[in-house]
């Protein structure tokens, strides 16, 4: 039975964090935001009638599928402009992609900002593959145990095992190296 | 042991530093993520459309559904005008001979009245 109290306490609770997940892993607020609202949307459409104690997993699973999704039509989406680039590029005989403005690059003032208020774990986890990040995130982060961080990657235990160790490794040689 | 010990202050540091940084999101993000959540709730709710969603009914199934339903009220309308004139048949005290031979009746009249 669809209980809305209970939900909308589960959905306040996690979507912070989920924001800054998929933040993260994706580098764009806008689409951070409409990946969490999917995995929200999804999570009442397919799981609405489901105990609060499994939501939390199953929450994260929708998520991180999102975020795989995301990653996958954007490397798509490289793969044809680079193609179509290229084909440009052959007839103008210059390299446009050099011309064109980058939407991530930010101009010193802003790099300034974001020293400020991006914590140099946030930018350290930025450089991580993937699956690590995932990994420590939900491991770390959300405290899910190996077996529900499992589920939520769809892979298995043994994996996570080996993502989480690698990340919390590279993280703290990344870190000391900021620090020094 | 003491290895275990750093690892764990690390990762307590990172889960600290991450919910500041969760803490501290600003009122667009906060009110976006507001409206996701309540968009999500309103789904959840149901009502009869997001019923025939989650069954999955074609329209043009619906459709059909309908029009049978708009059938079989009419026939049952039709059924029960039928059976309150059986009521009326009954109820009179004219004799039952007259309904089963009520043209010939109406005739009748019509010709009387021609005549006078």
């Amino acid at each position: 039975m669809y209980n809305r109290r209970a939900m909308e306490t589960f959905l306040a609770s996690v979507e912070k964090r989920a924001f800054k997940m998929a933040q993260i892993a994706t580098g764009s607020t806008d689409d951070a935001l409409d990946i969490v609202q999917d995995a929200m949307l999804g999570l009442v459409k397919q799981y609405g009638s489901k105990p609060v104690t499994q939501l939390k997993p199953l929450f994260f699973r929708i998520l991180t599928t999102r975020i795989k999704d995301w990653h996958r039509r954007k490397s798509v989406r490289n793969r044809w402009r680079l193609w179509l680039f290229s084909k440009k590029e052959e007839s103008l005989g210059c390299d446009p992609i050099e011309a064109l403005a980058d939407p991530d690059e930010n101009n010193p003032a802003d790099r300034l900002i974001i020293s400020d208020t991006r914590s140099a774990l946030e930018s350290a986890l930025k450089t991580l593959p993937f699956r690590q990040q995932q990994a420590f995130m939900l491991r770390a982060w959300e405290e899910l145990s190996v077996r529900k961080t499992a589920f939520a990657m769809k892979c298995s235990e043994g994996t996570v095992k080996t993502h989480y160790s690698r990340a919390v490794h590279g993280l703290r040689k990344l870190l000391e190296s900021h620090r020094s | 042991m003491n290895k275990k010990n750093t690892e764990e202050t690390f990762i307590q540091k990172a889960k600290e530093t991450l919910d500041k940084e969760a803490g501290k999101l600003d009122e667009k993000v906060l009110l976006r993520l507001k409206h996701s959540r309540y968009m999500a709730l309103e789904r959840g709710k149901g009502g009869i459309f997001n019923f025939l969603q989650k069954l999955q009914l074609p329209m043009a199934g619906l459709a059909t559904v309908m029009v049978l339903f708009f059938f079989a009220f009419f026939f049952k309308g039709e059924q029960q005008l039928s059976n309150i004139e059986d009521v009326e048949i009954l109820a009179t005290s004219d004799s039952p001979e007259l309904f089963i031979n009520l043209d010939f009746y109406a005739w009748l009249a019509e010709e009387n009245d021609d005549a006078g």
